[in-house]
């Protein structure tokens, strides 16, 4: 039978709270130095704007995925006038219409190395860049037309449309959405603040926003396309994390008052409570990605940008209700002079309860 | 209970999952029948990017003066709320070409005269009979739609202060006119939706539109006079049918892995807690299921792909409270307890940290679902009762099915059945 036992052990986890910390850390600020001073968020055209183009051929027998792979190609680099014009960012294929292909194309001018359209406009902004580019584009002498009908042939019947997307829209929603979850956040605090104690909400939150600056260094890191879905990912986790980070605090309030731990120091029930719950987060942990993982195996590659900073927030997750959370609250209730204060008034109320 | 009864009460179940199962994500042709039977999960509305849907381009009628950034998001936020106030969260608006509005609307069935209605200047106006404006959007402070006595459908509006004057003021002047020119015509933008004869001044803070086809129009109307009216005229320019923007058989694929991760899960569960394990997989059965009729049965939800991750994610979490109550259970036992007692001290405890650690995230859905638009306030509602069902089969009925899964084995065997075992033993 399969067993994890932590029951009995102590694993000293709030002795290596610094350890636990620095390993964090060290990944966050590697992450957000990348996000904003070395290779930026690969942020997609919802969030920066750029070109979207419907391409449509008809007239000849074209195999399926052809078209696909010419437009990509094409706009990576594949094309003669690589010095004019070359797409090394994200192509997101979203498909409109029933035989129309639709492209989709963001615009960012971040650097001389990190462009993701390069358009060789001297002086130009960014907004006449994107013109530039979308004219281009259909351009029938020169742009993604004339390379069409190279590859399949005078008689196909070639329809480029392009427009230009900007990226307001999204950003209003990104905002809202922050300051939903920034309400929510508040919300949750208060709510642990009353069934717990304001340390401990305080504690819970912290470890909310570590699991959060994870998802986004990881995903800057391996550079994974940043749209809505990522915003509804680190959703996800913030409801799911807090759970996590919650049994740990219940099983502390549980040991707090229990007249035999009266004597117990803070960093002994803290270690208790992590030790007793560990198979528990373990456990749900592992179900939870299996059935994440098992998506991302099935999924297409839009599904797998979905489901990796969800799996990088989940793991984050586990580590920081584990082993950064319960520990804070430690520390935190030493630096307030608290780390004496039990919950008497508990207890007395539990003898009561247990003589009745 | 005894080992006949559990028998009999697993089999019926057994049946009754079966069977909603197949309701629920079977789809294909009828034998003998032209019609697709579509299944629940089919039923369930579903966003563009999984099942395609229908978009337009919103052209402003006049160059638009000014900020044109600012107007434009200032209509965006009114279109938004129109749309969502008709349940069309997964609908999303672009700015195109700098001032073109381009909306794609989900699963839309008459798209030519929901665009015609949401792209509307939307200004409600009611006019005498020489168009004079006597009462206007402004002095409307709420608008429902519902029916009337005879079952048509309405749009009821509650005024201001000041409208209940204005249209006070309004009735009184025509029902003063002779008969043919003594009614109030009510105007939504330039599109006329009835004109009611007045016989009498109205002195009333509430009144109704009637004269409205059917209740989904009540429902665009309402939505329409409540976002308040755009500042820029639109006209609809290109319109066209949309495929699924992630491809077609995304939604299928999703099925599959969430089928496999539940074996793989159901394998995990039994390792670990045995016969607990196994009516903790019985209970997830039941909650696939009927998470997939609750989803089903409210109208304003809209599937994304990020929703479908987010229920395949919600069955990892209720495995999650049935972790805990095994492993409460298991520890009562270690303790010396009777393996009955534990179960009772296991559940009774474990709800308590079920509770707390679920209020958290159903207060966070709640927030998200009041305050954000779009996608994500659709994202809140799929979570928000996926928590609420998960919290019901993972407590409630894992309780009973373990009483029930307990009676297949004799009573001596059922405290190593549940793998329960004594510390140090």
């Amino acid at each position: 039978m399969l067993n994890f036992n932590f029951k009995d052990k102590n694993l000293k986890i709030v002795q290596k709270f610094w350890i636990f910390l620095i390993v964090s850390a060290v990944i966050i600020v590697a992450g957000l130095v990348d996000t904003f001073f070395v290779r930026h968020m690969n942020l997609g055209v919802e969030f920066e704007g750029g070109v979207s183009i419907d391409v449509n051929v008809s007239g000849v027998a074209v195999e399926s995925g052809k078209i696909e792979e010419e437009v990509i190609s094409w706009l990576k680099g594949g094309n003669e006038k690589k010095d004019v014009f070359e797409v090394d960012g994200t192509v997101q294929k979203s498909g409109v219409g029933l035989k129309t292909l639709t492209f989709r194309i963001s615009s960012s001018k971040k650097d001389a190395n990190g462009k993701v359209v390069n358009l060789n406009v001297e002086g130009a902004d960014n907004k006449l860049e994107i013109v530039h580019t979308s004219d281009y584009i259909k351009d029938s002498e020169n742009g993604l037309p004339a390379h069409l009908r190279e590859v399949f042939g005078e008689k196909a019947v070639i329809d480029v449309e392009t427009q230009v997307i900007s990226e307001s829209q999204a950003n209003v929603t990104v905002r809202r959405a922050f300051i939903a979850v920034g309400v929510a956040v508040a919300v949750i605090l208060v709510y642990i603040a009353l069934r717990f104690n304001l340390l401990a909400g305080v504690s819970a939150i912290v470890a909310l926003i570590h699991d959060v600056l994870i998802m986004v260094a990881f995903t800057t890191i391996f550079q994974l396309p940043v749209n809505m879905t990522f915003i509804a990912a680190i959703i996800t986790i913030v409801g799911y994390s807090i759970n996590a980070t919650i049994v740990v605090f219940d099983r502390i309030r549980e040991l707090h008052v229990l007249p035999s731990n009266i004597e117990k120091t803070d960093v002994e029930i803290a270690n208790e409570a992590i030790t007793g719950t560990l198979s528990r987060s373990i456990l749900t942990t592992l179900t939870t990605l299996v059935m994440i993982v098992i998506l991302a195996i099935f999924g297409s590659t839009a599904i797998r940008d979905f489901a990796l900073p969800i799996i990088f927030g989940l793991l984050a997750g586990a580590y920081s209700s584990v082993l950064l959370s319960a520990p804070l609250w430690v520390k935190l209730r030493k630096l307030f002079k608290q780390e004496n204060k039990k919950p008497v008034k508990k207890i007395k109320k539990i003898k009561e309860q247990a003589k009745a | 209970m005894s080992k006949r009864k559990s028998i009999v009460i697993l089999t019926v179940l057994a049946i009754l999952i079966a069977f909603m199962g197949f309701a629920c994500f079977a789809s294909g042709p009828v034998p003998g029948s032209i019609k697709d039977y579509k299944g629940i999960f089919g039923v369930i509305g579903k966003g563009i990017d999984l099942n395609g849907g229908y978009y337009a381009v919103l052209e402003p009628k006049d160059e638009i003066d000014g900020d044109v950034d600012a107007a434009l998001n200032a209509a965006i936020e009114t279109l938004r709320s129109r749309l969502d106030e008709n349940g069309y969260t997964e609908a999303t608006i672009t700015v195109e070409n700098f001032t073109n509005l381009r909306v794609e609307i989900p699963e839309v069935d008459n798209a030519d005269e929901v665009m015609e209605l949401i792209g509307d200047q939307g200004e409600l106006t009611f006019r005498s009979h020489d168009n004079t404006r006597l009462v206007y959007g402004k002095d409307v402070a709420d608008a429902q739609a519902g029916y009337d006595a005879d079952g048509n459908a309405v749009v009821y509006l509650e005024f201001t202060a000041e409208g209940q004057k204005a249209f006070a003021a309004a009735t009184e002047l025509v029902s003063g006119y002779s008969d043919g020119e003594n009614y109030l015509a009510i105007y939504l933008g330039e599109r006329l939706i009835s004109s009611p004869t007045v016989s009498q001044k109205i002195d009333s803070r509430q009144a109704e539109i009637t004269g409205i086809e059917s209740i989904d129009e009540a429902k665009t109307i309402a939505s329409v006079i409540k976002s308040g009216a755009l500042d820029i005229e639109f006209t609809v320019g290109a319109t066209q049918k949309m495929s699924a923007t992630l491809g077609e058989g995304v939604l299928n694929n999703a099925i599959i892995a969430a089928g496999i991760g539940l074996l793989v899960i159901f394998a995990i569960m039994i390792v670990f807690y045995g016969g607990m394990g196994i009516a903790a997989s019985i209970a997830l059965m039941i909650y696939v299921v009927l998470y997939v009729c609750v989803l089903a049965i409210f109208p304003w939800v809209q599937l994304t792909f990020p929703g479908i991750a987010g229920i395949v994610l919600s069955i990892g979490m209720a495995v999650d409270a049935n972790v805990i109550i095994f492993d409460r259970i298991k520890e009562e036992y270690a303790n010396g307890k009777t393996s009955k007692a534990s179960i009772a001290a296991g559940f009774k405890r474990a709800l308590i940290t079920v509770l707390d650690s679920n209020v958290t995230t159903v207060l966070a859905a709640i927030v998200l679902w009041i305050l954000c638009s779009g996608s994500i306030k659709g994202f809140a509602i799929t979570l928000f009762l996926g928590v609420l069902v998960s919290m019901f089969t993972a407590v409630l009925v894992t309780k009973w099915l373990i009483n029930v899964v307990g009676g297949l084995v004799k009573e001596e065997n059922r405290d190593r059945f549940f793998m329960l075992r004594r510390r140090d033993a």
